[in-house]
């Protein structure tokens, strides 16, 4: 019956009109989006680790702080689950990271080092940063010792906002995408099914089952599907060369996506025409 | 003397009815179809004989009464079990309803694959019919390009390629000419002394006389056996 089912799916799959040529337009532009939205959050996700690496909290001390409370201090903050790294920055250090970064000498300029010792405190990646780097700021800020704590939370709500916002924007534009998809399947299999009305009585009042009724028209979604599918991985992989063509640390995107990408249009085909089959075909 | 078969029931039909929307279309008709027999239902366009036909295959269940076919009843048949019922029928529609754009095996064969239970495979099972209505040399035409005797043939031997315990042909002669109905008549006696119980609804009895068909008249619904 499977055999069946292929040979006479790809018979309907054949003879597809404007409607069908539409459906596998949808199905593909959904997966295309689809495919493009899984690599963007790859790449944005990439993107935004690699930059909360760079970012850090500091923690300045209170001045005249003797080493014991400073060793102490570093333990308690080392001790915090999301904290990944904690480093002592000196005066004498913290001055040396000024003049490096602004090509400034203090000492010169105002005849004495006005910078106080401090913590700086890197997190882990995979830390969410809307959430952990306020509640580590908020923490340490109550440590006895420490004088005031800076971070740039305001950079840091931005770019979470960005990929929040880009993630919800895309999870939408997918969704009314697969419902317009699954709409034209439908509208394609009840047109096919109608279009071979003749076929389904005859396969019907000869003894076929009703799977063996209904199993063209799920086959036949199931070669839209493909098509589309297949286009869409084709598409996707020649987007991803070009927009990452040239980017050094590109990210790993795993492989899998291909087939991902292939089964859920597949998947897709053969809802809208089974869901088609079930309820037009009415001779059993 | 007239062919009533062996005394064994193969189709039963008990008080059964049927309505559509406006109209009744069978009005409590109650018969039995022997193994082997020929009978012809006879009435005019309207009198339900496409109606009781459609009953006997399922296509259309009865409002009320029983239909039975060898050991099953529609009133228990599951809806899983509606293949079973239908394999052993065989159907020749009025339209014939041939899938024009495709070849006379073909068409045969979506039938033979419907019924696996049989030895040989689809193909060999389609040839075999074929050549029982004399239209071997035409297998890979397309049913489009035969004539409208041709193509009756071809519908004869898609209906009995599953070797239905009983045959249906709906005006199976309605639209020949002399000759055609002839050979056609004689292809339908032969399926009959093979073993076959015929049911003919047609509107010219006359031509089947050489058959001995037992006659049932319809009218309005309503039974008249003569």
């Amino acid at each position: 019956m499977i055999y069946f089912s292929l040979v006479e799916g790809w018979r309907n799959f054949k003879n597809l009109g404007i409607i069908g040529l539409l459906t596998i337009c949808s199905l593909t532009i959904t997966l295309i989006l689809v495919g493009v939205s899984m690599h963007g959050y790859i790449v944005v996700d990439s993107w935004r680790k690699g930059l909360l690496g760079k970012f850090e909290i500091e923690a300045f001390l209170l001045p005249g702080i003797d080493s014991t409370t400073v060793d102490g201090l570093e333990k308690k903050i080392s001790s915090i689950k999301t904290v990944d790294i904690v480093s002592f920055i000196s005066p004498e250090q913290a001055s040396k990271r000024f003049s490096d970064q602004f090509e400034i000498d203090l000492m010169d300029m105002m005849g004495y080092n006005p910078l106080p010792s401090s913590f700086i405190i890197k997190l882990n990646k995979g830390a969410n940063p809307a959430d952990s780097w306020q509640i580590v700021s908020d923490r340490v800020a109550t440590f006895e010792g420490i004088d005031e704590v800076v971070y740039e939370g305001k950079v840091l709500a931005k770019i979470e906002d960005f990929v929040r916002k880009t993630g919800s924007v895309a999870v939408i534009s997918v969704g009314i995408m697969l419902i317009v998809s699954l709409i034209f399947t439908i509208l394609t299999s009840i047109g096919s099914i109608k279009a071979n009305e003749d076929f389904i009585r005859l396969i019907a009042l000869s003894g076929g089952s009703r799977a063996m009724a209904m199993g063209p028209f799920i086959v036949m979604g199931g070669y839209y599907g493909a098509l589309a599918g297949g286009t869409a991985v084709v598409v996707v992989y020649f987007v991803k060369l070009l927009l990452l063509l040239g980017w050094t640390g590109q990210p790993v995107i795993p492989i899998i996506w291909a087939p991902v990408l292939c089964g859920l249009g597949i998947l897709i085909g053969v809802m809208g025409a089974g869901w088609s089959a079930s309820r037009k075909i009415t001779v059993y | 003397m007239v062919n009533s078969g062996s005394d064994a029931p193969i189709v039963k039909l008990l008080n059964v009815t049927y309505d559509y929307q406006a109209r009744r279309g069978i009005d409590g008709v109650s018969l039995s179809i022997n193994k082997g027999e020929f009978v012809i239902l006879i009435g005019r366009t309207g009198s339900g004989k496409t109606t009781l036909f459609r009953i006997m295959s399922l296509e259309l269940y009865p409002d009320s009464g029983e239909v039975m076919l060898s050991e099953l009843k529609s009133s228990q048949l599951k809806r899983k079990k509606l293949p079973l019922w239908r394999r052993q029928l065989g159907i020749v529609f009025q339209g014939l309803q041939l899938i024009s754009n495709r070849s006379v095996l073909d068409n045969i064969r979506l039938a033979a694959l419907c019924e696996r239970r049989l030895p040989g495979s689809a193909k060999a099972r389609s040839l075999r019919a074929l050549g029982q209505v004399g239209m071997a040399h035409r297998l890979h035409d397309k049913a489009s390009q035969l004539s409208t005797g041709e193509q009756q043939r071809v519908a004869i031997a898609r209906a009995i390629v599953n070797e239905p315990f009983v045959l249906l042909a709906d005006e199976p002669v309605s639209n020949l000419d002399g000759e055609t109905s002839s050979d056609v008549i004689d292809i339908l006696r032969k399926i009959n002394s093979a073993g076959t119980a015929v049911v003919v609804a047609t509107h010219q009895p006359e031509l089947f006389a050489k058959c001995n068909p037992r006659e049932i008249r319809l009218d309005s619904g309503k039974m008249v056996e003569v």
